[in-house]
């Protein structure tokens, strides 16, 4: 390798390490993540150390919820509503990129003999004929219907 | 749909349904996400919505697609069956509305995309009793009330005792005239409903068909328990409220003391165990469960209390009984396991075993209660020393080849 190589591949590493840190490295969910999981895991690179992460459904963090965390992942307690939200990794004075990520409702109806299952992650309104009036089922929940029922499910 | 295409579509279904005879027996899994999609009306609107049919069980079906409901005629799809095989994860499906230039009533206005379960590979000729299975995803429209009107939402980032918990009070704009003053207070009530706080949010203003959200912190110097939050949000001199319960800490009870009285070697052993409510409200159905293990770790023995309620805030003991006929003096280890509300508390005893006592020391505790605090990632502890040596490494390599080139 030449020294002019050598060089450049030692300015490169030096770039990578002083990016590093000067930023709080992002590692998921990726930008413009769409998904139906409600506590997402958040995680970040970085040196080992006190972090806090902002989650804002406004791009400039107006009103953020903020969790301090000791360590390089974290997850919500509650599961976060469903929409749009944009997220960020502060370590002192060092932050990190924005980015957006989306959880969306998902509707999932299983069924299986004469029980339906709610495996989406919303609460379901059900509608079938032996069930009068709105009948709502929560995410994990089961009802027993007429196995030669027609059911329909929807986002309650 | 068109309603040609949906005319079309209900023909093919009645048709799929008088070709098939086994009423078989349903096993389905079928799903949509997401299972709604809002719009704010804006005359004439026209756009394209794509949402993913899920294939849950991952097997072959047809997905029979079509639209009901009040918008039903604003709605367009280029197909009405989507095939599934074993193979298929998911598969996006896309729609078009176009609105009409005027909608007279204010409020939610709905299309219902249904998505039907098919069986595929139907053979022709057999007749059916068949039950479908659907699932929905709804197009909401949302035509602005004439002018101020706003509903509201309450998310609470709730916290341990001594911290701040944040109300955050949100407010949806849903009227045609722009809100130039909102604000909310927050009175937050105790488990008898007694006031324990009134807070004030900041003003805001928000344009029409927009959202805003008011932070109020709170210092939550209050025992553990749940509270209930009651947000009156003023805008423009107009009221309206949200409620919401919430927790400040956790659930848990605190075991405080095993004892063991008027006993004998070979009779019954009456372990007293006593706990404390640190929760602000009741507690139901607390139970303890003891497993004595001998020296070498085996059970031996293994029993439980009655079960008791716990008023919040109070201590109250179990009883558990321990039949020691054949039960030899020494040493034992006890794991106490506490159940209370769905969870689990265990905890270590040294048991020392003597021909007119038992007595117990509390060793350590075992927590099953997983926390939702933050956590290190996989490496996190190596990472500190790789980035000093890497750090090391690259400034050595840098003067070694710089002064080598000179």
């Amino acid at each position: 390798m030449s020294f002019a190589a050598m060089d450049l591949l030692v300015i490169g590493l030096l770039a990578v390490l002083l990016i590093n840190l000067i930023t709080v490295p992002l590692v998921s969910p990726q930008h413009k993540t769409y998904t139906t999981e409600r506590r997402p895991e958040f995680a970040w690179g970085g040196m080992q150390g006190e972090y806090v992460l902002f989650i804002d459904d406004d791009q400039k963090f107006k009103t953020p919820v903020t969790a301090e965390v000791s360590g390089n992942s974290y997850i919500p307690a509650k599961g976060l509503d469903f929409g749009t939200y944009y997220w960020k990794v502060q370590s002192g004075l060092v932050s990190s990129e924005v980015r957006r990520l989306t959880i969306g409702s998902s509707v999932i109806l299983s069924r299986s003999g004469n029980g339906v299952k709610n495996d989406g992650n919303a609460e379901l309104s059900i509608h079938a004929p032996s069930i009068t009036g709105a009948f709502v089922l929560g995410i994990n929940e089961s009802v027993e219907i007429g196995e030669r029922e027609n059911v329909t499910a929807e986002q309650a | 749909m068109s309603r040609q295409s949906r005319l079309n579509g209900l023909a093919l279904v009645l048709a799929l349904l008088a070709m098939f005879s086994a009423a078989a027996v349903n096993a389905a899994a079928i799903g949509v996400t997401p299972g709604r999609t809002t719009v704010d009306f804006e005359p004439g609107l026209e756009k394209s919505v794509t949402f993913t049919i899920i294939n849950n069980d991952h097997k072959s079906f047809n997905a029979f697609v079509y639209a009901e409901d009040e918008l039903k005629d604003y709605i367009t799809a280029e197909k009405t069956i989507v095939e599934f095989r074993e193979t298929d994860d998911s598969k996006p499906f896309t729609y078009k509305f176009k609105l009409p230039e005027k909608m007279e009533k204010p409020g939610d206005h709905w299309a219902k995309i249904v998505v039907m379960e098919m069986p595929a590979g139907a053979k022709e000729g057999e007749q059916v009793v068949m039950a479908t299975t659907a699932v929905v995803h709804q197009l909401k429209v949302r035509v602005p009330y004439p002018g101020k009107y706003a509903e509201f939402d309450m998310v609470v980032q709730e916290a341990e005792p001594g911290a701040t918990a944040t109300f955050f009070v949100k407010i949806f704009n849903l009227g045609t005239e722009n809100i130039y003053k909102a604000f909310a207070t927050v009175d937050i009530l105790g488990p008898t409903n007694e006031k324990i706080a009134t807070l004030e949010s900041e003003e805001i203003a928000i344009e029409s068909k927009k959202g805003g959200e008011l932070t109020i912190p709170w210092k939550a110097d209050v025992n553990p328990g749940t509270y209930h939050a009651v947000a009156t949000v003023n805008y423009d001199g107009k009221v309206g409220s949200v409620e919401k319960n919430f927790g400040v800490g956790a659930l848990r009870l605190e075991l405080l003391d095993v004892k063991v009285r008027n006993f004998a070697l070979g009779g019954i052993a009456k372990f007293e165990i006593s706990v404390e409510n640190k929760w602000n409200q009741r507690v139901d159905g607390v139970y303890a469960e003891v497993v004595m293990s001998d020296q070498k770790g085996d059970a031996i023995a293994s029993f439980k209390s009655a079960s008791v309620d716990i008023d919040p805030l109070q201590r109250s003991a179990l009883y558990a009984y321990w039949d020691t006929q054949g039960v030899a003096k020494g040493t034992y280890d006890a794991k106490l396991i506490l159940h209370y509300a769905g969870k689990t508390a265990e905890k270590m005893l040294k048991t020392y075993v003597s021909l007119e006592s038992i007595e117990t020391e509390i060793v350590g505790v075992t927590a099953k209660v997983i926390t939702a605090r933050g956590a290190a990632g996989p490496g996190a502890d190596i990472l500190v020393p790789l980035v000093l040596i890497l750090v090391f490494i690259n400034v050595g390599w840098f003067f070694y080849f710089r002064r080598k080139k000179k």
